[in-house]
Formats: C-alpha cells, structure tokens, sequence
C-alpha cells in the first residue's frame, strides 16, 4: 500500500542549513512522520476514527440519558475534547484539530468523490470531462467562489460568539449539543456542495475562528523549508495540485505561508510539492507576531471577553448570573437578555472601545520626532493587540484547568458507560466523583496567567519597538496598554484568587 | 494496491465505521440488559422523571426528555417469575420504593442505573414511591405495580395519585388575599394534599405504618377544641392578624389555653415533621414520613395552613 | 484595508531580550515576595455558626468568610432537591436531602464511611480560596453550582497581584533600557 504504482520515489529533502534559523525541522529530524504525512491515507485514516466517535456521540446525545455530565457527548466534547482542545492541541500543535475534524467528512468526500485518491487532470484535456477543474485538479459540485467581503472572520467572529451566548444550554443538555455538533456536519456538507473546497472551514466554521487566532501562538508551523527553492519553483503544485496532493484546500498559498492562522494541517502541500519543500517544524511559542486586520483583532476581545465572562458565570459563585444564562429552564428573559447583552457590550464595544481609547492616548504620549508622523492608528491597534492572542490563550486555559480536574471522574464513569444506559465496560462507572487537587487550582490559574501576561508584555514591547522606535518612545507608547493589560489580569486574579 | 481498490477500500471502511458507531451501541445493549440474570427473566426500566413527576417504563432519553410528558408506570408483574428490575433517573435524586414487594429504598442516582431482581410471591395490586423529595410534583410521584398469576388478565389499573400536575399549578393568590386561601394554595401547590387527600380528609395508605392511613387534617378544629363556628373565625382572625398568643386573656373561647397548646403541637410537627411509627416493628420503613418544612414555610406560611385546616369541615362520621 | 506593515519585528538581539526577561522576573519575585508579606496578619479564632441553603444552582450565603483557626459550625437546608456541599480541601462531602432534620456526612479519604449528623464542625487550618460544590447531580447547571469558602488571611492574592505590578513594571523597565541601549 505504501507506494502506488505509477508514483515516482519521493524527492529526498535537501540536507544542510537550510532549516530556518529558531525552528527544527521535524521532518528531517523524524523521516518517519514525513513518511506519514506524505501517504494519500493519511488525513482519512486519522479522519475515519474520529468520525465514528462523533456520530457515536451524536447517536448518545439522541438516545443517552438526558443527564448532561453522564452522557459521553457533554462530558468528551465540553469537558475532554474542549480542555485537549484549548491547553494542548492548540498551543503545541496548531490547528491539528483541522486535521482529524470529521466535520467537513461528507462534503469533502462529495466534492471530491474521493475518499483517498486524487483527481489530477491531464492539463492536456482540461476542458472535457465532468465536475469543475480548478488549478490541475478536478471537483464536483458548485465550487463557487466565496464573496470577497465575507473572506474574513467576522462571520465566525459573530457566530462564536452567538453560539458561546447559549454555552449553558449546550454545556448542559445532550440534545443542544446534539443540534449545534448537527448543524456543523449539515452546514458544513451544504457548503462544500456549493462552495470551492474548504470554504467553510475558512470562512464560516465557529471553531476554526479561535483555532485561526490562538494557533498563532502554537509550537508547530508547517511551512516551506527553503524559500529559495519555491521562488524558482514553476509547478506550483502546493497551490494548484498535483497528481499526488490536492491544490490547498484552505484556498491558502503554501509557499507563502508566514503564520499559522489558515492554515488547516491538512498536509496535502506536503504531498503536492515537487521539491519535497513543505514541512512541518518545531518553532518557539507565540513565533507568529502580528495581526493582520479587525477580525483577527475582534477574534481576541471576543475570545478574552468570553473567558472573563465564562469565568463569572461559570466559576463563580452567583447563583442568580448562572439562571441568566440558563434560559431553557429559569425562563427569565430579562436576566437572560441582561447577561447576553452585557456579554455582547463587553466583546464588542466595551473592550474594544477601552483598548482603542488606550493605543490612542500610548500613540499620543509617543509623539513623533520633528520631520516625521506617528504611524498610523491602525497599525498601532493592531499591533498591541495582538499581546491579546497570548493573553487570551492563557486565560482560556486557566478557565478551563479547573473544569478538568474538577470534573475529571466524569470521564472515567461515561467511559465505562457512555450512553448512561448501565453499562459498566471499563469498571469505573460508578467511580466516586472526585474532584483531582481541587485546592491547587487557583495557583495553577495564577502560574498561567502570569505566563499569558509574560508573553503579552513581550509581544506588546516588540511592536512597540517595531512602531515607535527610538528611545523612550516605544516606552510611552506602550505604558498605557502594558498597564491595561495588567489591570485584565488583576481582574482575573480576583476572580480566581479573591 | 491501485487507487480504485484502494478507493473501494476506503469507502467500504467508512460504511463499516459508521455502522459500527451507530449499531454497536444498540447491539450491546440487548446484550447487557439479560447479562447474569436467570433465563426467563423480565427486564422492566423504572426512570423517574421529575419535570413529569412520575416513574415511567418508556425509554427516557436526551431526544425526548425535553418535549414529553411521561406516564406514570403501572408494571404488572408474573406470580413466580423473576424480574429484573432497573431503577434510573433521568435529572435529581430520587429513590423508588415499593415495601409491600420488598423493593428498595433504592437511591437512583441521575445517569446511572441499579438492578434488583424481584420474584413476586402474592398477588395483588402495591404501592411505589419516591421517597427522595426530588421537586413538588415529588409528593404524587407514587404508582402501583400489579403482580397476577401466569396466564391471567391483568386487573383493571386503579387510579394512580391524583392528578397531581394541578395542583402544583394553581395559581398563587394575590397579595392582599384572605390567609385562608393562601393556606389552601401552600396546601396544593407544596403537596401536602397528595398525602393528606383533598379536603384534608387523608386516606392516602402508608406500608406498615401503625396508623395505616396517612391522618386526615380536616379534624383539627376539634383537636384544639373549637367547637364553635365563631371561635374558628376569631381564632382565624387572630392568625391573620399575626398571631394567637396574643388572644390570650383576651378572649373568651371556652379552653383556649387548650387550643393555644394544639396550635403549638401542630406547628411544631409542621417545622420538624415527624416519623411515621411502624405497625410491624420487624417490617420495613412506612414509605411516607412528615417532612421538616422548618426553613422551607415561613412562620406566616404555616399559619397560613393551620388557618386553612382549620375552615375544612370534619370528615363524616368522625 | 491599509497598507499595514504587516511584517514581523525586525530581528533582535536576543541577548538583549534575555535581559528584559530577567528584569521582568526579578520584578515579579520582589514585588511578590512584598505582596506576599504585607498579606495581613491572622486573627484570633472564634466559632463561627453558618447555616447553608442549596439550591438549584448555588448556595445561600454565597461566599462564607472566616479566618485560619476558626472553628467552623455548618448546618444546612436544601430548598428543592437533594443536593451536595463537597468542601474542598478540607475533606468534606455532605449530602443535603430537602425536608429531612439531618444531614449524610462522608469523608471523601475514607470512603463507606457515613454519619447522619445535625451539623457539621470543622477547623479552618488552611489558608486560601476554596470552593464548595454540589456533589449530587441536581439537574442541568450542576457541574457548575459551587459556592467560596475563603479563609482569611489570603495571601495568594496579594502575592499575585505583586507578582502582576513586577511583572508589568519590570516589562516596562525592561524597554526602557532597551531604549537606552539602542540608542546608545
């Protein structure tokens, strides 16, 4: 199965120095993953599995006891997969969510009516055939292109953000969760069927928003090795597909790849190259330092503001915010449309509007010397904005910490019976729920924060640099926003620690 | 391998794995269910619910546990013939307990599900509780389980606890509403009709318990002596205004101090509740005991209740 | 969209961001350490008597104060169902039934064990935050019921908010002489 037969012995990567300087490469460290990587089976057999874990929970949520923290879909996907999600995956190995998601399974496999194999088209006869040919590549379906004004993140911006306003209900009930991982398997299916390729993965996928923002910060790039060797490259495969990889999927240049944001693992590029060029490397934390427009700079407040508020509700101890946000049962509109509009003010307005007022009044103390302008507002919000991706991360993961090791024994009981219908497979169902050294908890959360803020101040000093440089103007520019920063974490603190 | 088979291949493991995740789980299952037990042996599921306030046989789960209104389970059971029977919970703690069987008190932790198996010895028609206070519709959680002989038709079901949903959503007086009616309105709405029957007029049986009936509560004003219509409204009065003590010496209800004292009693039972005494001291626990409202009824609340009980005429006969 | 410099930060020397790294560090371990010190002293223990009231999804009160060394006397009432009061950190479950006088007390370290008790009596030896939560599944929000129990003096919080002011003060101070630096 290893080589197919018409394809030729994988080009062999260029030894020497060209791995770029701060990263290892993993592909020459470890030939075996390239090895893997490079196999047409790859993303399908890491895929498949996944799949059926998924439709198993969806058949749990359906057909499971409606107890949320005793059926396998609440307690895998809220508790497990969502803590694997935030504090691992994501900041050590990017967006390898991408990679095995199984949401995008059906229209992928629709649009390509291929499982494993890739439809190469002879460039001779490109014109014939069915389906829509796009670079080298043949697709079935629309394979329309997206309207550029929704080419961005705001559609996930606000959809996040409209799905995390009812986080009570489908943290809660089997049968919410049922709809909202439902509905990505639909809408993702429908959007492949009309739209080229990953579309909604890019475009619309609510998760891929935050994955896009904080997989900036994560250990691991793939990227090409020797830049050289792409600007003299005329195949172009990694873009346009090749008889061995698809065209990227993520509508994303691979050869160009400077961050992590768009870019899916999905290691089709990896495949395509002719040059053996794509690899995949170990880098340095928060290696991707800037953001490139609003959407990615609202993706942060919206991710901060949620962690703050979930917090809140979520770990603290007010009862009455708790009802609010349950809706489905407490029905008290007014508290419910309190807490929603007060979350939707802080993620859009509020911290927004207080960071813009920051940078600006940072901008202003800098002043400019004779002869020259400050650089442009712009550039400055976004540029300390993005201590937020950092910052955010962090604070994600020290919210979710204790939800871990508070309700960890809920894995171990809907391991051994995941559909709450008396199963004992493993003999741990009836295990006693015990939260795992629940009092550490706030010193961990206070260890994370501090690190979020670290790499916050660090991030927010290097474009202070970069923005204002000379002297104690990067200094007076950046004060403002350093003590701001500090004033979130101070808020954390209280919440945790106070 | 060429790209078509290994294209079939593929294809086929999908079909595979997605059966699988939808098909092992069902399969497993009716495995399960008769694992260890005798062959022959029924399997029925008791899941209480408590938004319905009952204990049901059909399959609770998260797809229909937000929309359904579940029926109140009336299992018959086969003189002779071993039953397993599964007790779970679909949302709090409850605890199914059926005495007259020698069923439980079995705890039914929610998500989680406990077997006992059960050879029914006689025939007849017993009584099921909920004896874990699991929401107001908790006091009518009750049913009958019927146990005939192999071969026979089952007997046609009694009524089963009153229409409880009623009660619990009556709705509240208003504020400046005589105490009476709020009375009567805590005496719906907190359940203490579905023991001590409508009316106050009790009869609801409690197993093994020395008095057998749950009591009627309709006699209280010749427990505290007031014989006269008058003395009941000034007694009333008083309540309303805030309270009976402050009748006393002041009034000239014959044995006041008689009434004052019963008033006492009650209330006290009221606050702390009170152990239902076995009538077999070897038999199991009566399954209906007074629950402590101390902390759940206000002072006013109890008061309002007495004043209510005490405008309920006599049962007959008494 | 403008025409943002959308490079990264040119190439530093990394010696350089050592340096601001340690003084960030140092900060944080100085302005810590004060934080830490100045955290209040403890005071003279007494009995405090504090009746708790579950329901779905909370407690009444909310946060329980006390200092380390106090004696503390629980008792408890549930207002729907049963309930849980899972004490963490001081090996303490109980489980709350509505409508009964007494209380089910175990000791999460030596399991099987159960009393029915009236009230529950501990000493608050520890310092620090901890959380009280439902221990019985209650319904949908009861991952997320908990309650605070906050013994005084808490010195993680100053000491936290020390570390934050040395942290940000030294990133601070950090840039600073890097300006100096670089300028020179």
């Amino acid at each position: 199965m290893s080589a197919l037969p018409h394809a030729a012995p994988a080009p062999q990567p260029t030894p020497g120095p060209k791995v770029r300087s701060g990263r290892i490469d993993l592909f020459l460290r470890f030939p075996r993953l390239r090895w893997l990587a490079e196999r047409r089976w790859f993303q399908f057999a890491v895929v498949l599995p996944n799949l059926g874990l998924f439709l198993l929970f969806l058949s749990a949520g359906l057909f499971g006891t409606p107890v949320g923290n005793r059926n396998i879909i609440i307690v895998f996907v809220w508790i497990l997969w969502w803590f694997l999600l935030i504090s691992a995956l994501v900041p050590f190995t990017s967006r390898i969510w991408c990679t095995v998601c199984p949401f995008p399974f059906f229209g992928e496999w629709a649009q390509r009516r291929a499982l494993v194999q890739v439809r190469a088209v002879d460039p001779k006869k490109k014109k014939g055939g069915p389906g829509v040919v796009i670079g080298r590549n043949r697709y079935f379906g629309k394979n329309l292109k997206w309207p550029k004004a929704l080419s961005n993140i705001w559609l996930q911006n606000i959809g996040f953000l409209a799905l995390c306003t009812f986080s009570a209900l489908f943290l809660t009930r089997p049968i919410v969760s049922v709809i909202v991982l439902g509905s990505l398997f639909v809408i993702a299916t429908v959007l492949h069927l009309v739209y080229r390729q990953r579309t909604f993965c890019s475009y619309v996928c609510p998760v891929s928003g935050f994955l896009s923002l904080f997989s900036m910060a994560s250990m691991t790039e793939v990227r090409p090795r020797d830049l050289d060797v792409c600007q003299t490259c005329t195949d172009k495969g990694c873009l346009a597909g090749s008889d061995k990889g698809w065209g990227c999927p993520w509508l994303i240049y691979p050869s160009k790849l400077e961050r992590n944001n768009y870019c899916g693992l999905c290691m089709e590029c990896v495949k395509a190259c002719p040059h053996g060029n794509m690899t995949v490397n170990l880098r340095p934390f928060l290696s991707d330092g800037w953001l490139k427009g609003y959407d990615e700079s609202y993706k942060a407040f919206i991710m901060l503001s949620l962690a703050l508020a979930y917090s809140v509700i979520y770990l603290g101890p007010w009862a009455f915010l708790k009802d609010w946000a349950n809706i489905a049962e407490k029905h008290d509109w007014a508290g419910f449309f309190t807490y929603a509009g007060a979350l939707w003010a802080l993620a859009l307005v509020v911290l927004p509007g207080t960071y813009y007022l920051v940078v600006r009044l940072g901008r202003s103390l800098a002043g400019a010397p004779a002869g020259t302008t400050a650089p442009p507002t712009k550039d400055v919000f976004l540029g300390f904005a993005h201590p937020l991706v950092p910052l955010g991360l962090l604070a994600w993961v020290a919210f979710s910490f204790p939800l871990m090791l508070v309700n960890g024994s809920y894995i171990l009981q809907v391991l051994s019976d995941p559909f709450g219908w008396g199963w004992d497979l493993f003999h741990t169902a009836h295990v006693a729920w015990t939260p795992v050294v629940p009092w550490w908890t706030p010193y961990i959360q206070v260890a994370l924060l501090l690190t979020g803020l670290f790499f916050a101040l660090r991030s927010g000093a290097r474009h202070a640099r970069r923005l204002f440089p000379g002297g104690a103007r990067a200094l007076r520019a950046f004060a403002p926003v350093a003590l701001l920063l500090g004033g979130i974490v101070a808020g954390f603190f209280t919440l945790y620690v106070g | 391998m060429s790209d078509k088979s290994l294209e079939a291949a593929a294809t086929a493991t999908t079909a595979l794995v997605i059966a699988a995740a939808i098909g092992a789980p069902f399969w497993y299952q009716r495995r399960q269910l008769h694992e260890g037990l005798p062959p022959g042996t029924r399997v029925i599921t008791l899941t209480a619910v408590a938004s319905s306030g009952h204990w049901t046989e059909e399959a609770v789960n998260g797809e229909n546990y937000w929309r359904r209104d579940f029926p109140a389970a009336r299992p018959v059971l086969t003189l002779g013939q071993p039953t397993a029977i599964r007790i779970a919970s679909s949302d709090v703690t409850h605890v199914f307990y059926a005495p007259a069987l020698g069923i439980g008190p079995i705890e039914a932790y929610p998500g989680h599900v406990r077997e006992t198996i059960v050879t029914p010895s006689k025939a007849g028609v017993f009584p099921y509780y909920c004896t874990a206070f699991c929401g107001n519709p908790h006091f009518g959680m009750r049913g009958e389980i019927a146990v005939e002989p192999a071969g026979q038709a089952a007997p046609p079901p009694a009524p089963v606890a009153p229409g409880t949903k009623d009660y619990w959503e009556a709705p509240q007086p208003p504020a400046g509403a005589p105490l009476t009616e709020r009375g009567k309105w805590i005496f719906l709405e907190r359940g203490c009709v579905t023991c001590h029957g409508e009316g106050g007029r009790g009869g609801v049986q409690n197993f093994n318990y020395a008095r057998g009936a749950v009591p009627a509560l309709a006699g209280i004003s010749d427990r505290m002596m007031l014989y006269e219509p008058e003395d009941v409204k000034t007694v009333v009065t008083a309540l309303a205004k805030g309270s009976l003590d402050a009748l006393a010496g002041k009034t000239d209800i014959p044995h006041f101090e008689i009434a004052l004292s019963q008033y006492h009693a009650i209330r006290a039972v009221i606050q702390n509740g009170s152990v239902s005494a076995k009538k077999d001291p070897t038999g199991p626990t009566p399954p209906l005991q007074m629950p402590t409202w101390a902390g759940r009824l206000s002072d006013r609340d109890i008061d309002a209740v007495i004043a209510y009980l005490l405008t309920l005429p006599p049962p007959a006969g008494a | 969209m403008s025409a943002a410099p959308l490079q990264p930060p040119a190439g530093e020397d990394p010696e350089r961001h050592g340096y601001a790294a340690l003084v960030s560090l140092g900060c944080l371990l100085v302005f810590g350490g004060v934080g830490f010190a100045a955290g209040g002293a403890s005071q003279p223990p007494r009995t405090r008597s504090i009746h708790v009231v579950a329901h779905q999804y909370g407690y009444e009160p909310q946060v329980i104060h006390v200092n380390r060394g106090d004696t503390v006397r629980l008792t408890f009432s549930s207002s729907d169902v049963t309930h849980g009061f899972y004490l963490e950190g001081y090996d303490l479950d109980v489980t709350i039934h509505p409508l009964l006088p007494t209380v089910d007390l175990r000791h999460p370290s030596q399991p099987g064990k159960v009393e029915q008790v009236k009230e529950v009596t501990f000493t608050a030896s520890r310092e620090g935050k901890f959380r009280f939560r439902c221990s019985h599944t209650c319904g949908f929000l009861h991952p997320f019921m908990l309650g605070e129990l906050i013994v005084g003096p808490n010195r993680l919080l100053p000491a936290s908010m020390g570390m934050l002011l040395g942290l940000v003060l030294g990133g601070l101070l950090g840039l600073a002489i890097q300006g100096r630096r670089s300028k020179a």
